[in-house]
């Protein structure tokens, strides 16, 4: 059997639409890809996690029925497939023949083409002319709108290394197509793939295919206008590290890499996206999702192109008590985190009044803390050993200090405060209301 | 029936495995490092399967939490027989927990340091060992993907004659987004077992460089110990760069085939080491030398058992709470006063090992045995870490003679010829507090104190 194809995105295509319908045909669908599947992750609980075959070895085993049968069939045949087609658009491929019997376990074992060999001649492809892609087949294949959206629809259906191929096929035929500038990413090639993203065997694969999607801002603008983006603040509270970690990674991607673009959503979306979804992260009892959201917020308000986000968000008393509180959490990774987006809120030179009052009613445990923070230096942590670092925290402190006082005298709204759930906040005001004076 | 089925075709393991600590029974404790401890579980959801758990504190890590990250997203995508697995990870407060089948697996390095001083003696044993890195290697490089740290102490041996590769810390890319790196320029590996290209850092390296290490680890099975292994880090890189390849001590104990298998591995350009899929194919690999059968439980049961701490039902059960009772990240303070100026963090933070160090059965491990958390250090044995202490104090001694603290990249240009700005001087700068750099920094396990950053 021969590599070459003549269409090589039909034939994928076909092996793609195949092994949907025999997988349809299996009788009570698992694996469908419905709405329901990241909310029934996104909970983590272990007990409403079914019971059910785990060794990965086992799948590729001891089929009993027909349909099983079938649906294995069809996904070697996409192996198959996925893999020539990769080589093929990698200009690779000169041990790649994947040879018919090698086909029943050209599987997870990693046996289908050793297409490792022509890696290492990149750096000066031989280039075989029965190998490469043609002119027009590559045409056919980079503008084959269906082939992105089947490939990104059907990787839970794929085999373990099958859907590694398909993000390379992926990745590359955007790559290809941004080179030719004509993308050609329609919605629901996005929406399938956030679909899919809290599905813990997917959801790396789906996460590289969205991030190189995010490469290109048409696909970005398509991200921020659907309204499954907000499943992004589910993912990355998830429980499962690989999804939450990797989500951020996504996140991260498409809040920094067109920045004018990114401001404008969170200018336009600024109460959803920062005093409801961003907030309850920070609130979340999730370290990891705590830790990096923390970073990445304080990494978008120094955005020279998020100054407007950046004026609004510090000037809100409720974030200032978020940080406050968050600057208590045991974690010294967190502090510091914590302490990043404060000194934006303390450096604010038109501070609010009451952010104004909170401070100064807080002033001297402020300065308390402040200045043991800057003392217990971690050991290994460069971060709090930095000049940067140093000159902050003085700031920061001359900046309290230097606080007029006359303002704090003025009428408080310690009604407002009092109703605050965190408790924490609420104690930095209460107990310290003549400290100021 | 039929819901097993379909969870057959498209449910991957992953799935199914409990991502909080209750999912699992916690048996006894393998293993216990600064950050880090293992514990042997089971997993009452997946057919009590043994399951060994890593936790690792997020807090006391000399690695930034996205290293963290992208070595677990490599074991997450990397399934083969030959390569360490892994089911799932989870975070509780700020541990990691990191979930991998049970593996009853040796470290080779250790099984040569205890039994085989001189190498293994039997050739069959050094093709089967080398046999299973190599295929997992080639696992690796197909997913365009360089391992950076082969050696003996990162190949495990299970009694049932298992070979596994672990420690993916320094796992490069070669494919990223779509489009693939020619060549990396990172300093990272073992002195030892490095690529005289990967130490030149002149024209970045490839796939190839790990063949280079696999061929020093040839030899390390044979003579039981990499070539250069007695000297000191500088002159490992001089003798590397400047002299000629090294090859196996006595040549005469080894079949022809051998010797020409470990010279093709180990020549100084790049481009003329085969691939490890032309390995496999080399007439060494293709031919499968008798070996006794049970041979890997004999030679196992040789070594000294590992030092298994049984938990109490105490600890079982806070194992089983996460240890949120005492160390969860996100349980409030109650009852501290807010702006406190106590160390509002490490108190708590450290609360799991101070408690395990009252217990007073595990002592701490040092720095430099930190390791990757893909890495499968259980607590060494103390003969083993003897046996490092005076390496180490043999390798101070030879390189204080040359310790004066000028930089390390123009030494190594001297080395190479190549004026010290084409090196990246950051990548070579001493560790970070570290009062001997030039020592310190190939010290143990890792360089620069451990984690090189890339670019």
């Amino acid at each position: 059997m021969s590599v070459y194809v003549s269409d090589p995105s039909r034939s994928v295509i076909e092996a793609l639409l195949r092994l949907r319908r025999a997988a349809e045909a299996l009788p009570n669908q698992a694996s469908a890809t419905t709405p329901q599947s990241i909310e029934k992750h996104s909970l983590g609980s272990p007990k409403d996690t079914e019971i059910v075959q785990a060794e990965n070895q086992e799948v590729e085993k001891a089929p009993s029925t027909t349909e099983a049968m079938k649906v294995q069939e069809e996904q070697q045949r996409v192996a198959i497939v996925l893999a020539a087609l990769r080589s093929q658009l990698y200009g690779e491929g000169r041990h790649d023949q994947p040879s018919p019997e090698a086909s029943g376990a050209a599987t997870t074992h990693g046996k289908h083409g050793q297409t490792g060999v022509a890696d290492t001649d990149q750096a000066t492809p031989s280039r075989n002319a029965d190998q490469q892609l043609s002119a027009e087949a590559l045409q056919a294949v980079v503008y084959d709108a269906d082939l992105l959206q089947l490939l990104a629809s059907s990787l839970p259906l794929m085999e373990f290394e099958s859907r590694k191929d398909a993000v390379a096929i992926f990745n590359n035929i955007l790559r290809r197509q941004a080179e030719n500038r004509c993308m050609q990413v329609c919605a629901k090639v996005i929406e399938h793939l956030l679909l899919d993203y809290g599905r813990p065997d997917v959801s790396l694969t789906c996460g590289m295919m969205l991030r190189e999607a995010l490469r290109h801002e048409d696909c970005a603008k398509v991200l921020f206008m659907l309204d499954s983006f907000w499943v992004f603040f589910k993912l990355v509270q998830m429980n499962n590290f690989d999804v939450a970690s990797d989500a951020f990674t996504t996140l991260r991607v498409a809040l920094t890499r067109h920045k004018k673009l990114a401001a404008e959503f969170m200018l336009e979306h600024f109460d959803r996206f920062f005093l409801t979804e961003y907030n309850s992260l920070l609130r979340s009892n999730n370290y990891v999702s705590k830790r990096q959201g923390l970073k990445l917020l304080s990494e978008l308000l120094l955005d020279r192109s998020n100054f407007y986000v950046m004026i609004r968000y510090i000037g809100i008393v409720d974030n200032l008590k978020l940080v406050m509180t968050l600057m208590l959490d045991p974690g010294k990774s967190i502090q510091f985190e914590a302490f990043h987006v404060f000194k934006l809120i303390v450096a604010n030179p038109n501070k609010p009044d009451d952010v104004k009052r909170i401070l100064i009613r807080n002033r001297e445990k402020l300065l308390r803390y402040l200045t043991a923070f800057g003392k217990e230096v971690p050991a290994g942590n460069p971060a709090f050993t930095s000049e940067a670092f140093r000159d902050d925290l003085q700031l920061v402190m001359n900046e309290i200090q230097k606080l007029d006082t006359e303002r704090a005298t003025g009428p408080t709204d310690s009604t407002d405060s009092s109703k605050d759930t965190s408790g924490l906040a609420s104690k930095l005001e209460a107990p310290n209301h003549d400290s100021g004076l | 029936m039929a819901e097993t089925l379909s969870s057959r075709v498209a449910v991957s393991s992953s799935q199914s495995y409990p991502v909080t600590p209750d999912g699992y029974e916690f048996l006894e404790e393998l293993g216990h490092g600064e950050s880090s401890a293992v514990y042997r579980a089971v997993c009452p959801a997946v057919n009590n399967e043994a399951v060994a758990i890593k936790v690792v504190n997020l807090e006391g890590l000399p690695v930034s939490l996205e290293d963290l990250i992208k070595e677990i997203r490599v074991m997450s995508l990397s399934s083969h027989e030959n390569v360490v697995p892994y089911r799932t990870s989870f975070s509780v407060g700020h541990h990691l927990w990191i979930v991998m089948p049970f593996v009853a697996g040796t470290p080779v390095g250790r099984v040569l340091h205890q039994l085989y001083p001189e190498g293994f003696p039997d050739e069959a044993v050094i093709r089967y060992i080398l046999h299973g890195t190599l295929r997992g290697l080639e696992y690796f490089h197909r997913n365009r993907q360089i391992h950076r740290n082969i050696k003996a102490d990162n190949i495990l041996l299970t009694p049932d004659a298992r070979v596994l590769l672990t420690d993916y810390t320094y796992l490069g890319l070669m494919l990223e987004s779509g489009i693939s790196r020619r060549l990396r320029q990172t300093f990272v590996g073992t002195p030892c077992w490095m690529a005289p290209e990967v130490m030149e850092q002149v024209s970045g390296y490839d796939y190839k460089a790990d063949i280079w290490s696999f061929g020093i680890t040839c030899i390390e099975l044979a003579q039981g110990c990499a070539p250069y292994e007695r000297f000191a880090p500088m002159k490992v890189l001089q003798l590397t760069l400047q002299g000629p390849p090294p090859t196996l001590e006595h040549p005469g104990r080894f079949s022809a085939a051998f010797k020409d298998f470990v010279e093709l591995c180990l020549q100084k350009d790049p481009r003329k080491r085969p691939s490890a899929s032309e390995l496999l194919e080399h007439p060494f690999m293709k031919k499968e030398l008798p070996l006794e059968p049970d041979w890997a439980t004999v030679m196992l049961s040789k070594m000294p058992p590992l030092e298994l701490n049984p938990l109490s039902e105490k600890e079982r059960i806070s194992l089983r709470r996460g240890h949120v009772a005492t160390t969860g990240g996100g349980a409030r303070l109650s009852g501290r006063e807010p702006w406190s100026n106590h160390a509002t963090s490490s108190g708590s933070v450290n609360a799991v090992e101070s408690q395990t160090s009252q217990i007073g059965r595990r002592s701490p491990e040092p720095r430099r045995n930190a390791m990757g958390i893909s890495g499968w250090n259980f607590a060494d044995t103390p003969e083993l870490a003897e046996a490092k202490r005076e390496r180490q104090a043999q390798r101070t001694a030879t390189a204080d003679a040359s310790s004066e603290s000028t930089a390390i990249a123009s030494r190594i240009a001297d080395i190479v010829g190549s004026p010290p700005e084409t090196l990246s001087p950051s990548l070579l700068s001493p560790p970070r507090a570290s009062p001997t750099p030039d020592v310190a920094l190939f010290e143990g396990k890792r360089i620069n104190g451990g984690y090189l950053r890339e670019n």
